[in-house]
């Protein structure tokens, strides 16, 4: 009888009803499809994250938190972002080999050289060194445009495409596979220089400007290029030409006037040439190979069987890391992608937070619409106390009416914002818009519904119906049964 | 012992910073079976007298007393459920829930009890009310589907759906025709007596005061007449 009343009391003042019904409808809409779109978002990101750039799990020195696999840049120092090298790599190795749920493991330097493009000038850019026969397993992502992919041991690169886009169209230098880059690196190992012959051009399919564009090396390059050779002297052979530097008038290299017009002088070494006689690949052999335990890696990189939750094995790792001491910290791409992903903890927050403010003015407008509607029952009210009604009986009466509009319009918002999704998963999201394209997670954002935005959109439905009644009701109780007698 | 006793009960209203005392102080003893009327013009305090009866309202100074407890200081949830097994109500504006049907109205008290629910007793002593009221063809109407007198004849079988002790009656016949007033009163004179039903009734009418056996007459909130015809 009770909800019997409550609907058809809410049924005949149809007015009020369909003004707080559409107050609950939009807000549970916004709140659900926003929350979709958000998450979905959230996943494209992720998955880009995980497949391109961090795995699913990712080890990394914890001498700098966070920063990933492209570096912490450092306050003090004008240069490229840090990345410090893995200590403990042998015993954070035997750790992983005892995890369970492991699909891939592969290993990973980072870091920053100068492709030096002689008379057209330099850029400078991102680099992974990688090893190739664990790393395409683990990392599966990548698209190639031309070439191949690089052979275990073999030295060379695959160059990222908008960057090679960018050489042939701004530089007009159109680099083909099996052309070499000379790469330049002024790191803490001292200046170094290496040519390194382009094996293919890929494109991540999903990328976008605004995340960071890097090419794949081999490892052994990398590492001689930011000097990491484990402390070993690295066995290097000096041509003539080089030594002969050593005769040469070093002053014009240092000369006040501009370079350009001492190295006119015969036998001068300057800023044009330096790199010529230092860089010749010719003349310096690859890094010799020496034991990953010894050289160090930046990173290990963890892929987990499908449906794996990486959470409890990154807190095991961690637990383990900090109770043997070793300086190594396990993340999920989520921490290593800060502060990127700090954008969507934020736009989520802020999001839902106006979203929490709609329901705040909903419940505030639901409830002066319910007080109106006691005011105009009070004979109602009043006849129902007379008769025996206890003041639990008027209460239940109000939470059934606000619960089922609430209910109901949240039900219809719900299905309203099910079919926005359904349009825009159909048509998709599609922007030349490069922050649009970010924050979409790069490529064409089509949102499907997962179980959180469904719960939060539940728990706001929840709030309103739970808060809404309490003045209502509060005025209601006061009706006497008097009121039976001398109201109309 | 009296089924109802009202004992030096009085009753002062504010009327902005003025107190009005409706009800001076008044003794009324009414007994189970009884069909009262109390009389007199407007603002004698009968209406007053006829809602501390009904639990709706307590006493300034004095006691209700119902089977010969005091009322007084009881707590609101005590009342209802006295006024719900107790007393059955019929207003002078019949006050039927309009969302309801006329059986949902008459059904209505049974689900407020201690122990709400509708038997097979209950069920043929509704038919048997809505036989009686004459209302068995406009089961499904709502109250502004239906005339004043059919509104009344269901706020009787209300009042009687939980075959109270008591059926209060303010002013019943006010807002209908002359023709149908002495149908309804024809109505609850039956009740009375088939049930042992008592009924007390505040009114200006004389008709009801020619055929009430208890007739108690009010002026300026005293008890100026309280005789019995045998």
């Amino acid at each position: 009888m009770i909800w019997a009343i409550a609907i058809r009391n809410l049924l005949q003042h149809k007015t009020k009803t369909m003004i707080i019904g559409f107050l609950v409808t939009v807000g549970i809409m916004l709140t659900f499809a926003g929350n979709v779109l958000i998450d979905s978002m959230i996943r494209n990101i992720s998955e880009i994250f995980t497949e391109y750039y961090t795995g699913d799990i990712i080890i990394m020195s914890n001498e700098t938190m966070g920063g990933g696999v492209f570096g912490v840049q450092s306050d003090e120092v004008f240069g490229p972002p840090l990345i410090p090298v893995l200590k403990d790599y042998d015993k954070v190795m035997e750790k992983v080999g005892k995890l369970s749920g492991i699909k891939s493991v592969t290993r990973q330097l980072s870091g920053y050289a100068i492709y030096n493009l002689n008379e057209i000038g330099m850029d400078y850019s991102l680099f992974f060194g990688i090893e190739p026969e664990s790393y395409y397993t683990a990392m599966s992502g990548i698209q190639l445009v031309q070439g191949r992919l690089l052979k275990p041991g073999e030295e060379g690169m695959i160059l990222e495409y908008d960057t090679w886009k960018m050489f042939k169209e701004k530089k007009n230098l159109d680099i083909k596979i099996g052309d070499s880059i000379q790469l330049n690196n002024f790191g803490t190992g001292g200046f170094k220089i290496r040519d390194v012959p382009v094996v293919g051009i890929f494109k991540f399919p999903r990328g976008n400007d605004r995340l960071w564009p890097m090419s794949f090396i081999d490892a052994a390059s990398l590492r001689y290029l930011l000097g990491k050779t484990g402390g070993k002297t690295e066995k290097v052979i000096v041509s003539k030409e080089a030594t002969s530097l050593l005769n040469s008038d070093m002053d014009s290299l240092f000369a006040e006037d501009s370079t350009g017009t001492v190295a006119s002088k015969a036998g001068a070494v300057d800023s044009s040439n330096v790199f010529d006689i230092l860089g010749d690949k010719k003349t310096v052999s690859p890094a010799a190979p020496v034991p990953a335990s010894e050289v160090g890696w930046h990173f290990i990189i963890l892929r987990t069987e499908k449906g794996v939750d990486t959470a409890p094995i990154i807190a095991k790792l961690n637990k383990e890391f900090e109770d043997e001491g070793l300086m190594a910290n396990a993340q999920n791409w989520w921490v290593s992608a800060s502060p990127d992903s700090m954008i969507y903890s934020g736009l989520q927050i802020l999001f839902n937070v106006a979203i929490f403010i709609l329901a705040f003015v909903a419940i505030i407008i639901i409830m002066n619409t319910m007080v109106v509607s006691v005011m105009e029952r009070t004979s109602e009210i009043g006849t129902m106390r007379a008769l025996g009604a206890q003041k639990s009986f008027v209460t239940k009466m109000f939470i059934a009416e606000t619960g089922f509009i609430t209910l109901s319009f949240g039900a219809l918002g719900l299905i309203l914002g099910a079919l926005i999704i359904w349009v825009i998963n159909v048509v998709g999201i599609n922007t030349d818009n490069d922050t649009l394209r970010y924050l979409g997670g790069g490529g064409i954002i089509r949102p499907t519904i997962t179980l959180r935005p469904v719960v939060i959109s539940l728990i706001l439905m929840g709030i309103i119906a739970l808060f809404s009644w309490i003045y209502p009701v509060k005025i209601a109780l006061k009706v006497s049964p008097l009121k039976a007698i001398t109201s109309d | 012992m009296s089924i109802i006793q009202l004992t030096q009960a009085r009753k002062n209203y504010m009327l902005g910073k003025t107190v009005v005392e409706a009800v001076k102080g008044v003794d009324i003893s009414i007994e189970a079976g009884d069909f009262i009327s109390i009389a007199g013009p407007s603002g004698s305090g009968k209406s007053t007298i006829l809602n501390m009866i009904g639990l709706i309202d307590t006493p300034t100074e004095g006691e209700v007393f119902i089977n010969g407890n005091p009322t007084t200081k009881l707590k609101d949830r005590v009342l209802t459920d006295l006024r719900h097994d107790f007393i059955g109500f019929i207003f002078q504006s019949f006050n039927l829930i309009p969302v309801l049907t006329v059986r949902e109205n008459i059904e209505f008290p049974l689900l407020l009890g201690r122990k709400p629910r509708i038997t097979k007793e209950t069920k043929e002593w509704i038919d048997y009310l809505i036989r009686e009221v004459g209302l068995a063809d406009h089961l499904a109407h709502r109250p502004n589907e239906l005339s004043g007198g059919q509104r009344q004849r269901v706020a009787i079988a209300r009042a009687l759906v939980t075959k109270p002790n008591v059926v209060l009656a303010d002013e019943p016949t006010a807002n209908l025709d002359s023709v149908t007033g002495e149908q309804i009163l024809s109505l609850m004179k039956k009740v009375n007596r088939d049930l042992n039903t008592t009924f007390i009734f505040s009114t200006h009418d004389e008709k009801i005061v020619d055929i009430a056996d208890h007739i108690i007459r009010l002026k300026d909130g005293l008890v100026v007449q309280n005789t019995r015809r045998s």
